[in-house]
């Protein structure tokens, strides 16, 4: 734990704090690209008058940044809106995208760099097609083994970005791959969507706030974007108190969506990690519940250690972030493929790590 | 090899360096002495580190890196260009991250706490107008980056060393013989550079806030006659954002502090070819009745 | 048919033509007077030109080149992407 994350649990701490400690926070904080975060949780606890003012002024900028990009995202999301609505195909927004479609709080200060949508699984090969007719094109360079990764195991096209725009869009018919071990009943997830608020007469669906955390949490232990995560596992903190103000009842509802769609796994490591890393604080009862979803303990100290070394070094540079990385790399890959496809995937990306890739017995998590 | 830290108020930013490179520290003070920190630990807006790698390049055909927040944006460079390297990079630090301030592609100097802003594209001969003008006693802004605050459509100096290339080196010396440049770093990407040491003045003063009030276009043309011609306004406009770091990434912000800087500041494109000349030239804006009020926005 | 749908344009009136900002994609045009008064003209709600030309001139009636010069001015603002063209 290092001192953003001990901010993030009790901002009070930085009344305290001297120039070194601000020296070690500020590359903590930008490495996180919590900059504009912070800022709003400063203001928030009236703290804004300790901070040095070269820090504020380094918020502020990040928050520019954001919402240039927030701009460019909401647009990018119009237009591809304008294409999918011709056709008749239900369009989902995403995470980043989808808070700010929401309004709901991290929108304030999370930035973005693409889009993330949610069609039918029926849906995507037409959308991905529709969108190619209106000027999309594919945003790199993708060989045959690439396409096939993308569609058959990863629930995805390659992603796409429009020529006239930098936008990357990414669109998915599933939050988890169909090959990993969760199976998500991707029907169950529009029975419940949610519509955002109207926006020049279109509307456009987000999951529902139990779900929106569900693959928040899935999203971030399953996948492969652990680096640089710890900006999701605020955004797990800020989305479960925003959804808990608004209903009292809503930790029960989350446990028990957890249940019927099978993301137990990933909402305990979402929880742990957000309490121990981003301030999250859940009610005794509902931290003991979703407990019941570690794994043993060894295998849980060893995530734990590992999520906290990737998430929260104290100070950036470790090697043991590194090896902690390449490690959750292997893993996340593991829980999305079985063992044979993920040799043959890590062989293909030339993955120059050390760690073997071990397809016997127990890897954590 | 020890390590050694320094401090260095960069216009509004602080910066500590780390390197055990003896010679480029030394350099560094050379530049920078009366803008060094020397008390308790400061808040720092970035921390770079200028070091040799821990492989062969250490000792072969030694190399440093420039590093800050754990990384290393650019390839490493020849270790004897460490100091170019630093310059480079810190401008890269601040162009992705300063965005609370407008950023200008631009040199700029001031007459009393009248600025003259001067945009231009690498070529336009900015820097070297902007170091003559300095020479010749007007107080050094910056060569690269105008740091507006659009709030309070103010300059924000950040005087540091010119670099000079190839053929502006002499003619500086040429202008100015006892011009205090740096070492000659004969071999860096952009050819053969030296540095222009700002005066003790402009250095100490970098606190204080310049007015924008001339707004120039340079081009340099071998050859040509200094003319100095008024700009239209919306064509100033358009040729100042396309001459702004991060004006599409500010959106509104810039929109309304570009109108009001174009609105307060006189407007010309300037071709010249002689320094001497070109600096009588624009120094005479600075001369004309008037100056003083229009200024006062 | 035309409309705009989206924050309101920003305009800053400079000697020579009006600089217009546009938040809904960042971007700034360079609009003259005709053009601009069309573009202030247009709202949420698709109007055609006729009803557009009533809302700026009002009782006075245009000529052939004025109501030419305005459904030029409407070329130009959706190529610019400040309007949007539909049909019904």
């Amino acid at each position: 734990m290092n001192l953003l994350n001990k901010s993030l649990r009790n901002p009070e701490i930085v009344r305290c704090w001297k120039a070194d400690d601000w020296n070690r926070f500020l590359p903590l904080v930008r490495n996180a690209r919590l900059l504009g975060r912070c800022l709003f949780l400063f203001e928030q606890h009236g703290l804004l008058e300790v901070v040095p003012q070269r820090l504020v002024d380094q918020f502020r900028g990040a928050l520019a940044q954001t919402r240039y990009l927030q701009v460019q995202a909401k647009r990018e999301l119009r237009q591809v809106q304008r294409v999918l609505d011709n056709e008749g195909i239900p369009l989902m927004a995403l995470k980043g995208v989808a808070y700010l479609a929401a309004r709901l709080p991290p929108s304030g200060w999370r930035s973005l760099s693409d889009i993330d949508l949610l069609v039918r699984e029926q849906d995507i090969e037409p959308a991905e097609q529709a969108l190619k007719r209106a000027g999309w094109v594919p945003s790199g360079e993708f060989d045959d083994y690439d396409q096939h990764y993308y569609r058959e195991w990863m629930h995805e096209v390659p992603p796409l970005v429009h020529h006239n725009r930098e936008t990357e869009v990414d669109m998915h018919h599933n939050l988890a791959p169909p090959v990993s071990r969760i199976r998500i009943d991707a029907a169950r997830l529009w029975e419940d969507a949610v519509m955002a608020p109207e926006e020049y007469g279109r509307q456009v669906a987000v999951l529902s706030p139990v779900d929106m955390l569900l693959h928040n949490a899935v999203h971030l232990f399953m996948n492969d974007e652990l680096r640089g995560g710890l900006r999701d596992v605020v955004d797990f903190r800020d989305l479960f108190e925003h959804f808990l103000g608004q209903d009292a009842a809503f930790e029960e509802h989350l446990l028990a969506r957890a249940r019927a769609l099978g993301c137990g796994r990933p909402l305990y490591y979402a929880v742990a990690t957000s309490h121990r890393l981003a301030g999250l604080e859940p009610s005794a009862g509902f931290l003991g519940r979703v407990e019941r979803y570690a794994p043993v303990r060894p295998v849980a100290w060893f995530m734990v250690w590992l999520i906290e070394q990737a998430l929260a070094p104290q100070r950036l540079g470790m090697w043991q972030t590194a090896v902690a990385n390449q490690m959750l790399f292997v893993r996340s890959h593991w829980v999305r493929m079985p063992p044979g496809m993920l040799i043959r995937h890590l062989w293909h990306k030339t993955f120059k790590s050390k760690v073997p890739a071990t397809h016997d017995a127990e890897m954590p998590g | 090899m020890k390590s050694e830290q320094l401090t260095v108020d960069s216009g509004p930013f602080r910066v500590g360096v780390t390197s055990s490179e003896k010679v480029f520290l030394d350099t560094l003070s050379y530049f920078y002495r009366d803008v060094l920190r020397k008390d308790a630990p400061s808040v720092l807006d970035y921390e770079i580190h200028i070091q040799r790698p821990l492989n062969v390049r250490r000792w072969v055909i030694p190399q440093v890196r420039f590093e800050v927040d754990d990384m290393r944006p650019f390839e490493p460079h020849p270790a004897e260009n460490a100091f170019p390297l630093y310059e480079w990079g810190l401008n890269w630090c601040i162009a992705t991250s300063a965005h609370r301030y407008m950023m200008l592609h631009a040199g700029s100097v001031a007459f009393g706490d009248l600025a003259m802003v001067m945009p231009g594209t690498p070529g336009s001969g900015k820097s070297t107008l902007s170091a003559a003008l300095h020479l010749r006693g007007a107080r050094l802004l910056s060569d690269e980056f105008g740091l507006v605050r659009p709030e309070k459509g103010d300059l924000l100096p950040m005087p540091r060393g010119i670099p000079l290339k190839n053929a502006s080196i002499e003619a500086i010396l040429e202008f100015d013989p006892a011009a205090p440049l740096g070492p000659t770093y004969p071999k860096t990407r952009k050819g053969r550079v030296r540095h222009l040491r700002p005066d003790r003045e402009s250095q100490i003063r970098q606190h204080e806030p310049a007015i924008p009030r001339w707004l120039v276009f340079p081009k340099y043309q071998a050859g040509a006659k200094e003319t100095l011609l008024p700009l239209d306004k919306t064509e100033a406009f358009r040729q100042l954002t396309f001459n702004c770091f991060n004006y599409r990434l500010l959106g509104e912000t810039a929109f309304r502090a570009v109108a009001q800087l174009i609105r307060q500041m006189d407007c010309y494109t300037f071709t010249f070819s002689n320094l001497e000349r070109a600096v009588a030239k624009l120094s005479g804006l600075a001369q004309e009745p008037g100056a003083e009020q229009k200024g006062r926005a | 048919m035309w409309s705009r749908f989206g924050a309101n344009i920003v305009l800053e009136a400079l000697p020579s033509a009006n600089a217009v900002f546009d938040p809904e994609t960042g971007e700034t045009h360079f609009v003259s007077e005709l053009p601009t008064l069309v573009l202030q003209a247009v709202g949420p709600d698709p109007a055609t030109a006729a009803k557009l030309i009533q809302k700026i001139a009002g009782p006075v009636e245009l000529d052939e080149n004025s109501i030419e010069a305005v459904h030029s001015s409407l070329q130009q603002l959706v190529y610019a992407g400040l309007v949007e063209s539909s049909y019904h």
